[in-house]
């Protein structure tokens, strides 16, 4: 069968992923247009964000327990991917109506639209993840990460989440804004103090802890800390219903996508997300 | 049949991959002269059927192996890159590599008895707080004593590693090389051995890991006894010191009540009293016993003087005289007992006290130090601290799978994540 030949679904995939970073370096270029600091700014800005969280914490609060890892990196690995997803997810759900005009292009998706976007949010994250990284290593002179595919993948798995819950949400919030609305603000302030970027599950009471482990982002942070250090107590935390959250967000945006598809190319200027409203 | 090159019109995969292509034409002139020159080969080897009778030729076998790998060599040279890259990591961890099996044991580190601060309390989690947190400083300790050079010597070095973890020719990355130096050595043995104290429970897991099962055993099994031995020796080495220091103070004691009896013996003798205080407080009754009867008497005066007009008579001269004599003795026995000519009491009785004090002190603290001295000499030789095992070391029937998916998936994502910091790095230094 033609279709599914290894060859044919190879260079298909090649094509979208030709087609994706084509997107994600336009994106690239807007963003480095777009910005004061041009295209130092892409990676500056999140960097300054999180070096601002980061010192707030470490001078108001104090870096925590050095006992596993350096606490700029345990701190890092909280902030970095936090702000990757919730950033992914945000940009999927108001994404779509900036980069209409692509849609003349026949080739062009809505869809490919958003992957452009998280695959650049991913690498600008992932370069910062990387230079706290090999930061660390360079001030302890040894291998900070005891598992590099581990921690890779939980990146990227961090991101596919973020993805597919944005996806679910702009589909979702084209019919009902209000969800759009809310899952914003949900994403931007809610989950930023459930998601175990200031603190350890460990050091949650176990009354508490089952309420956390509800945010499969604490799952994601917590196991990403452990792949770095095998020691860290992770009490409560499931590789399986973090990766089941993404598998789970990510096949429920595609299908809901695949359905609605036509909602997106309409677009409707009255209804924009990103601007918060919540609609008419 | 379908195409598989990329069509012209297609845009690069990424700004720099003209220079990249450049860069790796030579190279894939290699890869095709190296793949002309082995199918050349084996058509020279395995010569194709001489065509009888005027049929066509059937194609040769390197023309058809150059067909079927032209699909494969007209991939962009990144991809064909990663695929080779994940393929041969594909072919070292689930072919190549050697099998690794691993031993797990967990155990807590107990005190006899929990210790008297515990008590009782209405928090009852924060019973078990104490034991959990000595079990946990334990462990931590532990984890570095028995990845130590000395522990090495003792258990590792005692299995033979050259022989157990030593290396062959079909995974030359695992294992021990031979004649490897010390420091080689250890950087390996703590490769083998994991130590991770549990922070919520106090569990301590201990892992080996070995390139056959039994090594691997007898290795989490020799390194358990190590820590049992360990954390008692270190009491044990602790009571021991504290016992010589205990049996030192105990001979200063006893030499300080020497000194300090025999002082107050010397002076004692010196002074023909046995016990100063005594002879002052007797001298002090019997001057009071003087005045008790002097009162009498001169109560007794005081009623014959009334009674009789003359003074002089005999009835009141008599006691006059007595009152007399024994205002004379008062007098004498006051300046006796406090003149340095005299029994100078008031300097034996304090001189005779500093010295009674020394003997008093010198016994308590010969007690003292006695008692220590005992309890060091029974804790050097009681167990302490007790290594209760939860799980004990089994022998593995199954290697260990985890190495071989983390070394795959570290490759996948080392490779993810050079493709991906390397297109945003060239798609910045490209920009337009």
């Amino acid at each position: 069968m033609r279709s599914l030949a290894p060859r044919y679904v190879l260079s298909k995939l090649l094509l979208q992923l030709r087609v994706v970073s084509a997107v994600a370096r336009r994106e690239l270029q807007l963003r480095a247009a777009k910005g004061a600091m041009g295209v130092v700014g892409v990676f500056a800005e999140p960097l300054a964000l999180i070096v601002t969280f980061l010192a707030l914490r470490i001078f108001l609060r104090g870096a925590g327990d050095a006992t596993y890892m350096n606490p700029a990196l345990w701190l890092a690995l909280g902030f970095v991917p936090f702000f990757m997803f919730a950033e992914i997810a945000i940009k999927a759900i108001g994404g779509v109506d900036k980069n209409s005009e692509l849609y003349f292009y026949r080739r062009l998706r809505p869809l490919d639209s958003l992957m452009g976007n998280s695959l650049l949010l991913g690498q600008i994250y992932g370069s910062l993840l990387l230079v706290f990284v090999l930061g660390s290593a360079a001030w302890e002179w040894r291998p900070v990460v005891q598992d590099p595919g581990a921690l890779i993948f939980l990146f990227l798995g961090l991101a596919l989440l973020g993805f597919g819950i944005g996806l679910s949400t702009l589909i979702v919030g084209r019919r009902l804004p209000l969800v759009a609305w809310f899952m914003q603000m949900f994403l931007r302030r809610i989950l930023l103090w459930t998601s175990c970027i200031f603190f350890s599950i460990s050091f949650i009471p176990d009354v508490f802890r089952p309420w956390i482990l509800w945010n499969p982002i604490a799952h994601g942070v917590e196991l990403m800390r452990a792949a770095c250090n095998p020691a860290y107590p992770i009490p409560g935390v499931s590789a399986f219903y973090f990766w089941g959250w993404v598998v789970g967000s990510i096949g429920f945006g595609l299908l809901v996508y695949g359905n609605n598809e036509s909602l997106l190319f309409a677009v409707d200027k009255s209804v924009s997300v990103d601007s918060g409203v919540d609609g008419d | 049949m379908i195409q598989f090159s990329r069509p012209k019109f297609a845009r690069p995969l990424f700004r720099g991959e003209q220079g990249v292509r450049k860069l790796a034409a030579p190279l894939r002139s290699l890869v095709s002269g190296l793949l002309h020159r082995t199918t050349s080969l084996i058509t020279s080897l395995r010569p194709d059927e001489p065509d009888s009778e005027g049929q066509a030729q059937a194609p040769g076998l390197s023309s058809r192996l150059r067909d079927r790998m032209q699909p494969v060599l007209r991939l962009p040279v990144p991809v064909l890159l990663a695929g080779v890259v994940v393929l041969g990591s594909a072919i070292y961890f689930f072919g190549v590599g050697r099998n690794r099996y691993q031993v797990q044991s967990s155990f807590i580190v107990r005190l006899p008895e929990a210790p008297a601060t515990t008590g009782s309390t209405l928090l009852g989690t924060t019973l078990a707080g104490p034991t959990m947190l000595g079990s946990l400083e334990d462990g931590r300790f532990l984890a570095v004593y028995l990845t130590s050079p000395e522990v090495m010597k003792r258990v590792f070095l005692r299995l033979q590693p050259e022989t157990a973890w030593a290396r062959n020719l079909r995974d030359p990355f695992a294992g021990l090389r031979r004649g490897a130096t010390f420091d080689e050595k250890l950087a390996f043995f703590r490769r083998q051995v994991f130590v991770i104290p549990q922070d919520l429970t106090g569990v301590i897991n201990l892992t080996t890991v070995g390139l056959s099962p039994t090594p691997s055993y007898r290795l989490n099994s020799l390194l358990l006894q190590e820590a049992e031995v360990f954390m008692n020796r270190v009491n044990q080495n602790i009571s021991a010191t504290q016992q010589t220091f205990a049996e030192t103070e105990v001979q200063r004691a006893r030499e300080r009540l020497d000194k300090a009896s025999l002082a107050f013996n010397t002076f004692k003798n010196e002074n023909r009293e046995i016990n100063p205080s005594q002879s002052a407080a007797g001298a002090s009754n019997y001057i009071t016993s003087l005045e008790s009867k002097l009162v009498d008497l001169k109560v007794q005066e005081a009623s014959l003087k009334r009674q009789f007009k003359d003074h002089s008579t005999p009835e009141v001269a008599y006691i006059t005289d007595q009152v007399d004599e024994l205002q004379r003795q008062i007098s004498e026995e006051r300046s006796q007992l406090v003149n340095p000519e005299g029994k100078d009491l008031n300097r034996i009785v304090a001189e005779g006290s500093k010295l009674e004090t020394e003997t008093l002190l010198a016994t308590e603290a010969l007690k003292s130090s006695i008692t220590a001295a005992d309890n060091s000499r029974q804790r050097t030789q009681q167990q302490v601290k007790f290594l209760v095992r939860l799980a004990d070391p089994e022998v593995p029937q199954l290697q260990a799978m985890d190495w071989r998916w983390k070394g795959f998936l570290g490759t996948l994502g080392v490779l993810i994540v050079l493709w991906g910091i390397g297109t945003f790095a060239l798609g910045i230094v490209d920009r337009r």
